[in-house]
């Protein structure tokens, strides 16, 4: 188990090191020099030479990175070149916001798909799982920000229900935090709760196969006992690691849902960045970013093999 | 048979294609005309849907029609470059680390998957969105950056099976004929990846159309004027309210054209997933008659004795009463039809048949446990039990299952549950008919302890058991309420002998003690002479004898039950050779293969596991030389590293003439004169021919490698034709076989089909691998004799690996005995087998059952 872990360990941070440069490659070394990026192509050569040691950007590249991913890991991502803010509080602040979000979503998703999924499996044969199936399989077709808009068109603009956007966080007040989080969480967590669903139900119809659920019904369990006590616990096995493959995948789309809902969060902050050609603030954000999917990965070949007594030992 | 299978209309696939086409049309039909210019502002502005636009106007004033019609090009462009892109790194790369990882180089396919996971950091979106930073927003950086981000979904699929192909048998059998690897992965990895690569690349595309839109919603997609679905979303926006058909419109043909490009993957996958097509029912359908080669005696002519004369006979009411049983799937196949038995409590039943027979059919129906889509009628009657089992829903069923009658299962490596230890899963047969927990869980370790598990057996996960183990545990399990009927299905058949001995005795003890009944199910004939008191004969599903074992086994009445038992009792053939081979003038003749003090280790799972501990042994030409052992005596390695296809540790090998040994490194062209000398049958017909080849080429694959093929040989492609055909029919097979696929084939004759290759381009040796132990035995009785008879004709010399002392005595004249890594006896095989010297050999002659 230690040894393991101690190689998962290591590729985890092989892993991270190999993305960290990477992203410090396309971002910073490839686009050119940032004091000409920020100064324009007259700058003279004094006022490049300044900028650069304001910036820490005139040391052997090697150097730069190291000083870099050592800041990212320690809580210290500098200053941006464009708007000059330190972007250590700012994208603390927008994690928060994305975090929250992709959490809110991903528990709304569950909710739905554990057991519309379960049911979906267990009714395979009749006409009831195959329009649950159908209903799944044209929710994952659906793109989240469409969701997004038509729910706006709806609750904002149509029924004036909720606002069409805007964030509050919730330390300013629950009740307009939950107004304002309703909506963006729903979008991202209804075609979550699609994709699960078909997880789920093809990890419950595996299972529905197995010897042992035939085994448990032999001993005295009725079909819905056997799956209950015996089933879902090992369809769980991989349900779980999907959550977490889904969870990544959803920091990435909040991306564009945070568009549709004017949320601060990452991807604001992200395509906002973009757009100002502000790309040390760029850089620092698909760190976090990257580095939060490698994470997730991580937990999750983790999770397996917690869940698992069969790995325990035979890794 | 597979002309119906194909002809089933997939209605996903069906769906899929339509919409998919649907995109496909309109985005062809928009390169030439499009009602009017896509980019035109022409007509007033945010018209809603009319006569005009039928899909009503946008901001500025354009036809959103033409607009959804031009879009459908560039989410097509994106799709079909990031899935080229994808699969065009992704594939190679995949197939490379399966291959690699197949032939053990392990290291380097874990350095080139680690390499393409890094990838998984980037989702594509992120990728687009970084690349469009830099380098500026485009269609090209969405396509490139989408493409990039899906190379390690391509790899890890292609990888995957890769390594299933290439752990198969089919490519072991490739090997064995002297096959490179590129010819490997040419004719046998790539068609059979094809179908799962081509899944992937129908759902990537739908992930890559949702992520276009979405880059283009956020406006780093493809730059206006060009009409993109996902910019028209993102200008919708602000009318919301106004003008909501601009945001339906796009909306609706994303999620066709996503929906499409799933729906299409999913209806791939199923209709290619050998599991759902190739495997399942082929088997079924071959093995229920379709394909069989022996023609079914009509049950009519002989008529079963009627039972329930013997239930009267015997007086008292029966434990377990079947009347007129039938069942049935709901395509209407009947797979058991007006079957009635009786077990008298305390009666041990046994229940004969072969694979597709309906035996299991029969248990589960018992016990109302059929599978979905099968079922039953007639009667089921259980002592104490008012009324018909068989109206009881499955709650008032379940209360009976496990108290009044509860089963053994064949399969101990999956009939437990692997999450939760062995103790609470028997103390819950308990708790669940109202016994306390705690009482439960002592019951339960007592109750280990009887079956003979070790102290603490109760806190270990099944994993941790071995295969016999596990069987106690179920059978525990299935005892611990004292039911008043136990039925067992194949309880011993994937066991080993001398284990298959011990769980034998264990059960017939505790069913005695407790005097319960035995339903007791089996292929095995000699098993159910020793375990019961009555015998059922089940052929097709339909009773054809029934009686006191003695009576049946001494007196057969229908002609199945005669050749069941003929095909039963292995007798040694007449020997052909004589000890020595032909050259038994005095001088024996020089060993083909010679075999001295190997010992064979590999890293297993914590330590080094000791396959050979230091095997010595000689098979000279002309010998039929037997090898016996059980599941980790080493057999499998030694007959491996015989044929060249794994490395001794240490010691001296020599095959054909080829020096095999550690130290020495046999050139390329060594081990092909050692292929084209020696080739193998290995156990399981259904794993051993690639099921996407036709039984021609496969036949046909050895002749390929020009090495292989003899001075004089076919050469020709017509030639090889010939060939096959010959070799067709020296196996009994029909003429027509060379065109048709495995799957159209019996167990039986896909053994055939095996044999054939082997024996095609004339080897000296053939090396056999259990090649009977996955057939029935009436089949098994056909296929050993046409080895030997083979054998003969070929002037081959046999190697044959099995854990059937009786399998072996029937053709071989030499036998090693195999034990823990060493052989510990060998010898003529009627001077082994008459009188073993060894007590492995004598504990193994012991525990094979005898029918009598």
């Amino acid at each position: 188990m230690l040894r393991h872990l101690a190689s998962h360990v290591a590729q985890l941070v092989a892993t991270l090191l190999v993305a960290t440069a990477a992203i410090f490659v396309l971002l910073r070394v490839l686009p050119g020099d940032p004091a000409v990026v920020a100064l324009g192509i007259e700058a003279s050569p004094e006022a490049l030479a300044a900028w650069r040691a304001e910036h820490g950007t005139d040391g052997p590249l090697l150097a730069q990175y190291l000083s870099w991913v050592g800041g990212l890991f320690t809580g210290d991502l500098g200053t941006s070149y464009v708007t000059a803010q330190d972007l250590t509080p700012l994208v603390a602040d927008r994690v928060q916001v994305t975090g929250i979000l992709v959490l809110l979503g991903m528990l709304i998703a569950l909710v739905v798909a554990v057991p519309v999924g379960t049911l979906a499996a267990v009714w395979h044969r009749n006409a009831g799982g195959v329009v649950l199936s159908a209903v799944s399989q044209v929710g994952v077709a659906v793109p989240n920000f469409l969701v997004g808009v038509l729910l706006v068109a709806l609750f904002a603009v149509r029924l004036g229900w909720l606002p069409s956007g805007g964030w509050t966080a919730p330390v300013e007040g629950w009740g307009e935090f939950w107004r304002h989080v309703l909506l963006p969480a729903v979008a991202l967590g209804s075609v979550q709760a699609a994709i699960i669903t078909r997880y789920v139900r093809s990890a419950v119809l595996e299972i529905m196969r197995e010897d042992f659920l035939r085994t448990a019904r032999a001993k005295g369990l009725t079909f819905t006992g056997a799956l209950v006590r015996h089933g879902l616990r090992n369809a769980g096995v991989p349900v779980v690691t999907v959550v977490g493959v889904q969870i990544a995948s959803m920091l990435i789309g909040a991306v564009v849902i945070e568009r549709v809902f004017a949320v601060p969060g990452l991807g604001s902050l992200l395509l906002d960045s973009v757009g100002n050609r502000d790309l040390l603030a760029v850089q620092s954000v698909v760190a976090v970013l990257v580095v939060l999917v490698v994470l997730l990965n991580f937990l999750v070949d983790l999770a397996y093999t917690l869940l698992d007594p069969r790995l325990r030992r035979a890794s | 048979m597979t002309r119906r299978r194909r002809s089933r209309v997939h209605p996903q696939l069906v769906i899929g294609a339509v919409l998919v086409g649907l995109v496909l049309v309109t985005a062809l039909v928009s390169l030439v005309w499009t009602p009017y210019d896509p980019e035109h502002a022409g007509a007033e502005r945010l018209l809603p849907p009319g006569p005009e636009h039928w899909l009503g106007t946008d901001r500025f004033g354009r036809d959103v029609l033409s607009q959804v019609m031009a879009g459908a090009q560039i989410t097509l462009l994106v799709g079909v470059v990031a899935v080229g892109i994808a699969a065009v790194v992704g594939v190679p790369v995949g197939v490379l680390a399966g291959m690699l990882q197949g032939t053990g180089h392990r290291r380097p396919a874990t350095v080139l998957m680690r390499g393409s996971d890094i990838l998984l950091a980037f989702p594509g979106l992120l990728l687009a969105i970084v690349l469009g930073a830099v380098y500026g927003a485009g269609t090209t950086t969405a396509m490139v950056a989408l493409g990039i981000g899906s190379i390690p979904a391509f790899a890890r699929v292609a990888r995957s099976g890769t390594l299933q192909v290439v752990r198969s048998d089919y490519v072991l059998a490739a090997r064995a004929a002297n096959r490179g690897e590129l010819a490997i992965a040419r004719r046998h990895v790539l068609p059979n990846i094809a179908g799962t690569v081509l899944v992937q690349c129908s759902v990537n595309f739908a992930i890559a159309v949702l992520a276009e839109a979405g880059l283009s919603f956020l406006g780093l997609g493809t730059p206006p004027p060009t009409p993109s679905w996902g910019r028209m979303l993102q200008e919708s926006q602000q009318f919301l309210g106004v003008a909501d058909h601009l945001a339906i419109v796009p909306g609706i043909a994303i999620a066709v054209a996503v929906l499409g490009f799933n729906l299409l993957g999913d209806g791939l996958r199923d209709v290619l997933d050998p599991r759902l097509a190739d495997v399942a029912a082929d088997r079924a359908e071959a093995t229920a008659g379709g394909a069989a080669p022996d023609p079914a005696p009509d049950p009519a002519s002989d008529p079963a004795p009627d039972p329930a004369a013997d239930a009267t006979a015997t007086g008292t009411a029966p434990a377990l009463e079947l009347r007129d049983l039938g069942v049935r799937t709901r395509s209407g196949r009947e797979l058991l039809s007006g079957v009635s038995l009786d077990v008298a409590p305390g009666e041990r039943v046994g229940l004969i048949g072969e694979s597709g027979s309906g035996k299991t059919m029969t248990a589960l129906a018992a016990l109302g446990l059929l599978p979905d889509g099968v079922t039953a009628t007639g009667h089921v009657g259980l002592a104490g039990v008012p009324g018909n089992l068989l109206d009881r829903g499955e709650r008032d069923l379940a209360r009976l299952r496990g108290r009044d009658v509860s089963m053994v299962f064949q399969e101990p490596m999956t009939a437990l549950n692997p999450l939760v230890r062995v103790g609470r899963q028997v103390a819950e047969t308990m708790t669940l008919h109202g016994t306390g927990r705690r009482a439960a869980r002592a019951r339960a370790t007592a109750l280990l302890a009887e079956v003979g598990l070790p102290d603490g057996a109760a806190r270990r996960y099944p994993h941790e058991l071995s295969g016999g183990q596990r069987q106690r545990v179920v059978l525990a399990m299935a005892l611990a309420d004292d039911p008043s009927v136990l039925v067992a299905d194949e309880p011993t058949t994937a066991l080993d002998v001398t284990v298959q001995r011990q769980v034998l005795d264990l059960m017939l003890r505790l069913v005695r003690e407790r005097g319960a009944g035995l339903l007791f199910i089996t292929h095995d004939l000699a098993v159910v002479s020793e375990v019961c008191e009555r015998v059922v004969v089940l052929l097709d599903g339909v009773v054809v004898e029934e009686g006191p074992v003695t009576e049946v086994f001494a007196h057969p009445r229908h002609p199945y039950t005669r050749r069941l038992l003929a095909a039963s009792t292995l007798e040694p053939l007449a020997a052909a050779v004589t000890e020595g081979g032909p050259a038994a003038d005095g001088e024996p003749a020089a060993p083909l293969i010679r075999v001295e003090d190997v010992t064979c280790t590999y890293p297993g799972r914590g330590q080094t596991v000791q396959a050979l501990r230091g095997v010595s042994l000689a098979v000279r030409p002309g010998q039929r030389f037997g090898i016996v052992g059980e599941s980790g005596s080493g057999k499998s390695t030694l007959l491996r590293i015989v044929a060249g296809l794994d490395r001794a540790t240490s010691g001296r090998v020599v095959s054909a003439g080829v020096d095999l040994s550690p130290d020495g490194v046999p050139g390329r062209r060594d081990l092909g004169d050692l292929r084209s000398a020696l080739q193998l049958v290995l156990q399981d017909p259904y794993g051993s021919l690639d099921p996407r080849m036709t039984v021609g080429d496969i036949v046909a694959e050895p002749l390929l490698n020009p090495a292989n093929v003899r001075e004089g040989g076919p050469a020709t492609a017509s030639a090889r034709r010939e060939a096959v055909r010959e070799m067709l029919a020296a196996v009994g097979l029909p003429l027509d076989a060379a065109e048709r696929y495995p799957h159209q084939f019996s167990g039986g004759q896909r053994q055939r089909i095996a044999i054939a290759r082997a024996l095609v381009c004339r080897p000296r040796i053939l090396v056999a691998d259990e090649p009977v132990s996955a057939l029935d035995v009436s089949v098994r009785r056909q296929v050993l004799d046409l080895l030997a008879r083979l054998t003969d004709e070929y002037s081959l010399t046999l190697l044959l690996v099995s854990h059937d002392l009786g399998v072996v005595r029937h053709v071989c004249d030499h036998v090693a005995v195999m034990h823990d890594g060493l052989v510990v006896e060998q010898g003529p095989t009627g001077q082994v087998y008459d009188d073993p010297r060894h007590a492995y050999t004598r504990r193994l002659r012991e525990a094979t059952p005898q029918l009598r």
